[in-house]
């Protein structure tokens, strides 16, 4: 079934937006689209909690945004990293790492 | 795109992110119905809404990312309190009325006594300035203030050459100064007369105050010499009188000025922030101490060891503590003062010369003689406007609570359609917030206008009194505390009551409970207990006052003025003072509607007297202080032109056959040392140093120093017969108007001396008036702030019990549908007014009680303990309290059974 936003741990939502941004920009359904494929089905984002993420990322100056065509040659917002949010999302890719890895310890009792 | 240029599009560009944001949603639900369909789904459109949610409420979510959320809030928050405060005039006009007197009362008198007695001098580092004081002075000295002997703790002048000798020590000090006056001179400028408040300094005054000139340069110690500079007496002026003289223009600065007819020359103008080191009193000129041998030659200051007259301060070495000073001090005293002592000390005088002690206190805020005088009526109107306070301030609470009282169904139907608590909550402290505020600009406002009309009754013509009321933190800190106690008195009833308030309750419209009766009635009985203790004050004053004005002075002079010119200034030089002197009177009793003239060395309650001890043969078992008169030179005709009786013998006779071994003594003195009036003519007395006199004649008693002095024992010699001393009072007794002879002795005077002199014009009755003008300021604050506390507590009854009716009403109709008789409920709702005024009486009666010594000491022929000035002020709270009820119970008594049982 997966996990929805709300049950994900604070800051996750964050991190993973600027995951989905990493590689080229993207409007707010790829971005939920992709969310769910690379998560492997795990993590589905609501659109409820997607636009709010979006905006305030965006005022954190961590985003871009701007109106282009999507794929159907429909008007869509893309959204793209700046060197800010790339900066951050290594901090806080990071961070993630040694907290799963400290977790996996303990819970595995490596 | 930064954060605030992102938020500030927020804000002005709200439909433009708004389209943006509905052109995202249309576009997001596009691309899911395109994939939707292209995966095959039943109902691409439908299911894609589905998924979506409620977009109204992430639209919502989203906007706030982009707004200033908090802070549109409050604004709504304040736009809507300013509201409902506008539609409940009557509500916010009393409220803002009654915090802007509290608020303003209190921040004027505290101003004034910050600028009194705390505000730090605007020199270098005032916290180490010390001022420094002789203490355990000789039981001996008697000192009078306002016509009550009093003890005083310290004498804040020291002799010139206990100074220099203090001077000389090193050690503790980085500098020691000392300053003498600060009475008015004769400034003469281009021609045109000024009477300039001056001050005499020594030479380091403002090398070690660390004042920096504005404009020349400042006194220095090479100034202070005997004879002055080789370049004549300097003078520095204030920036006030550089204005005042020049215009404030650069020819200031090497200008000639006479001060006291000596001729000085500008040198400097000191900062406008500078007055000199005594608060209030806002000094224009300095002058080296030295040019006092010019101006009096006949003070022999510099050796005289016996003449107290030099203010002296220091500043303590870096390093150096007050308490280490102190101690150090206590050492340096004796040989100090055995140095310096007065060669005609012997014996016990001589013993208690030495016993005193040299002391340092702290100087930071200057060292004013005014603290004397009004230090202690400021703390008296401190505590008055802080009764006020408190009264205004449960006042508002008490509004308040009757205003959340007709909120509950407000406030319930908001909780109802999803308002929560907090946001209620909030909205009802802006809304007490924006009375605070609007309390406190107002109250700033009054304050303004109530020190300006303080300042100028505290000081009277005579000696103007600017103190520096401007802001400083002690000024802000105060008024952040009133502010705190005004919320803190104000908000936590009205908080605790609604945080009460339940939906079901309020809906429902139960009736408020009885604590909350018992609440505002507690803040009614203690609003009921200040209203009869300042009403107390007040009669207690206006009685005080009134026995003041009653008081004999011992003169009968309707009909007669007083003058004092200053012929010296006006070209009379020394050697031909007593000529004119004797020209004038000669002058002044011929004319048409003058009935007698006399000089006189003391105008009567002018405050000043000396006094010696006397040997009267057969009394020398007397103590000396029982032997001690005051003296006093008069020419002849004066007890007929000032109306004193005589009692026994006669006046002096005209010049010609004058003696010099003549005087006349008081009444009292003669009882004192002869048993009557009648049995002293004839006897013989020796004041002081002077030879034996004859007593001529018994004056009736009379009063010099102050009108609640008892008769002083007096002696008059005759004036002629001493060298002159200047400023002597020209007392005239006319017939008809006043005018007329006033304009033609300022002519004589103008004849006489070659210009017109400065006079000063006095009468006994302005004397008088003068004299209690404290006495007066207070019995005018007091009696308007109890009429306003009375006021509140009446309202506030009246207020309470037609509440109290009106949660009633029903229980009250239903006794009425039995039967019960109008009066009775009439009655019964008044007995409750009464009782809550009874209860404030009687807290009222035990605060007065606490404060009876605090009271006393400002009395004249009333104490605190007269039983009728309190049955008095009991009675006027009853009366009020009974008006109060009379509204609210003849409402109840007419109340419509079935009406009131039908509101259900």
């Amino acid at each position: 079934m997966g996990f929805k936003s709300g049950q994900l741990q604070p800051g996750a939502l964050d991190l993973l937006i600027l995951t989905a941004l990493e590689d080229s920009p993207a409007h707010g359904y790829a971005i939920m689209e992709s969310i769910w494929s690379r998560s492997g089905e795990l993590f589905r984002v609501e659109e409820g909690a997607l636009y709010p993420a979006l905006h305030r990322l965006q005022i954190k100056g961590w985003l871009a945004a701007e109106w282009g065509l999507s794929e159907a040659n429909r008007k869509a917002k893309y959204y793209r990293l700046t060197a800010t949010g790339r900066r951050q999302l290594a901090r806080e890719r990071a961070g993630w790492d040694r907290l799963a890895l400290g977790m996996r310890r303990l819970l595995q009792g490596e | 795109m930064n954060w605030y240029s992102q938020r500030l599009r927020a804000l002005f560009h709200r439909d433009e992110l708004d389209r943006e944001l509905e052109d995202e949603i249309a576009a997001h639900l596009a691309l899911k119905e395109h994939h939707l369909h292209a995966e095959g789904a039943p109902d691409p459109t439908r299911t894609a809404r589905l998924h979506f949610g409620n977009p109204q409420a992430w639209r919502e979510s989203t906007r706030e990312a982009w707004t200033f959320s908090a802070l549109e809030n409050l604004w709504r928050d304040i736009l809507f309190g300013l509201r409902l405060l506008r539609k409940d005039k009557l509500f916010t006009a009393v409220v803002l009325l009654t915090l802007t007197l509290g608020i303003g009362a209190n921040a004027s008198i505290f101003g004034l006594m910050n600028g009194l007695l705390w505000r730090t001098l605007p020199v270098r580092e005032p916290e180490s300035l010390v001022r420094i004081v002789l203490t355990n002075l000789p039981p001996t000295e008697r000192s009078w203030s306002a016509g009550r002997e009093v003890k005083l703790k310290e004498r804040r002048q020291l002799t010139f050459p206990l100074y220099e000798t203090l001077s000389r020590r090193q050690g503790l000090f980085n500098g020691i100064f000392g300053l003498a006056g600060n009475g008015f001179d004769a400034v003469e400028s281009a021609g045109t007369p000024y009477r300039v408040r001056t001050s005499r300094v020594t030479g380091n005054y403002f090398h070690v105050l660390g004042v920096e000139p504005l404009l020349g340069r400042l006194l220095v110690p090479s100034d202070d010499v005997p004879g002055g500079p080789p370049g004549g007496w300097p003078a520095v002026i204030s920036d006030g009188l550089w204005d005042k003289l020049f215009g404030r223009g650069p020819h200031a600065l090497g200008a000639k000025l006479t001060v006291e007819r000596i001729p000085f020359t500008v040198v400097g103008v000191a900062p406008p922030s500078f007055h000199g080191v005594q608060p209030g009193v806002d000094v224009e000129l300095w002058m080296p101490l030295s040019a006092m041998e010019a101006i009096y030659p006949n003070f022999h200051w510099r050796t005289d060891r016996a003449s107290w007259m030099l203010q002296t301060m220091a500043r303590l070495r870096p390093g150096v503590t007050l308490a280490q000073a102190q101690a150090e001090f206590g050492g340096w005293a004796r040989p100090l003062l055995d140095e310096t002592r007065d060669p005609r000390l012997s014996g016990k005088d001589l013993e208690y010369h030495l016993a005193m002690r040299l002391e340092a206190r702290t100087a930071e805020a200057g060292d004013s003689w005014l603290t004397l005088s009004y230090g202690r009526t400021l703390w008296i109107l401190l505590a008055v406007v802080g009764a006020i306070l408190l009264i205004a301030a449960t006042n508002v609470a008490n509004l308040l609570l009757a205003r959340a009282a007709a909120r509950r169904q407000e406030i319930a139907v908001r909780l109802a359609i999803g308002a929560s608590a907090g946001r209620i909550r909030r909205q009802l402290l802006v809304e007490s917030a924006l009375l605070a505020l609007g309390g406190m600009a107002g109250g700033v406002l009054f304050a303004k206008w109530m020190t300006a009309a303080l300042q100028a009754a505290i000081a009277g013509s005579q000696s103007p009194v600017r103190l520096d009321t401007s802001l400083d933190f002690t000024v802000l800190g105060f008024l952040c505390l009133v502010l705190l106690v005004v919320a803190l008195a104000a908000g936590w009833a009205p908080a605790w009551s609604a945080s009460r308030v339940t939906m079901q309750d309020a809906l429902r419209q139960r009736s408020a409970t009885a604590s909350a009766f018992r609440l505002r009635g507690a803040l009614i009985v203690l609003q009921t207990a200040l209203s009869f203790t300042l009403l107390g004050g007040a009669c207690l004053m206006i009685s005080s006052l009134r026995s003041l004005f009653r008081e004999s002075t011992g003169f009968d002079a309707a009909q007669t003025v007083l003058l004092t010119p200053d012929l010296f200034n006006a070209g009379v030089s020394r050697d031909h003072q007593d000529r004119a002197y004797r020209n004038l009177l000669t002058e002044a009793r011929r004319l048409h509607a003058v009935e007698s003239a006399s000089w006189t060395m003391t105008p009567p309650l002018s405050g000043g007297l000396s006094a010696f001890s006397v040997e009267v043969p057969g009394k020398s078992d007397l103590p000396p202080m029982q032997r001690l008169l005051f003296w006093h030179q008069v020419s002849d005709g004066y007890f007929s032109t000032l109306g004193i009786p005589l009692r026994a013998g006669s006046d002096f006779p005209s010049e010609g056959s004058l003696r010099r071994d003549m005087c006349i003594v008081s009444e009292s003195a003669a009882r004192r040392f002869f048993g009557s009036p009648q049995d002293a003519v004839g006897r013989r007395i020796k004041p002081g140093n002077l030879d034996w006199l004859q007593i001529v004649g018994v004056a009736a008693d009379s009063k010099y120093q102050h009108i609640r002095e008892a008769a002083p024992p007096t002696i008059y010699t005759p004036y002629w017969l001493e060298s002159a001393s200047p400023g002597m009072t020209l007392a005239v007794r006319y017939r008809g108007d006043q005018a007329p002879v006033l304009a033609a002795l300022q002519k004589l005077f103008q004849t006489e001396a070659g210009r017109l002199p400065f006079v000063q014009v006095r009468t006994v009755a302005g004397s008088l008036s003068e004299l209690v003008r404290t006495e007066r300021l207070l019995t005018v604050l007091l009696a308007a702030f109890s009429a306003f506390a009375l006021l509140i507590s009446a309202t506030g009854i009246a207020g309470l019990l037609a509440w109290s009716v009106q949660q009633r009403r029903k229980e009250i109709g239903i006794r009425l549908a039995m039967g019960a008789q109008p009066a009775l409920i009439r009655r019964q709702i008044q007995t409750r007014g009464l009782l809550l005024a009874a209860l404030g009486i009687t807290l009222g009666a035990l605060t007065s009680y606490w404060l009876r010594n605090a009271m006393d000491t400002l009395l004249f022929r009333v104490t605190s303990a007269a039983p009728w000035i309190w049955l008095t002020a009991a009675a006027v709270i009853l009366a009020a309290a009974l008006a109060a009820t009379a509204l609210p119970a003849w409402r109840a008594s007419r109340l419509d059974p079935v009406d009131t049982l039908r509101l259900e």
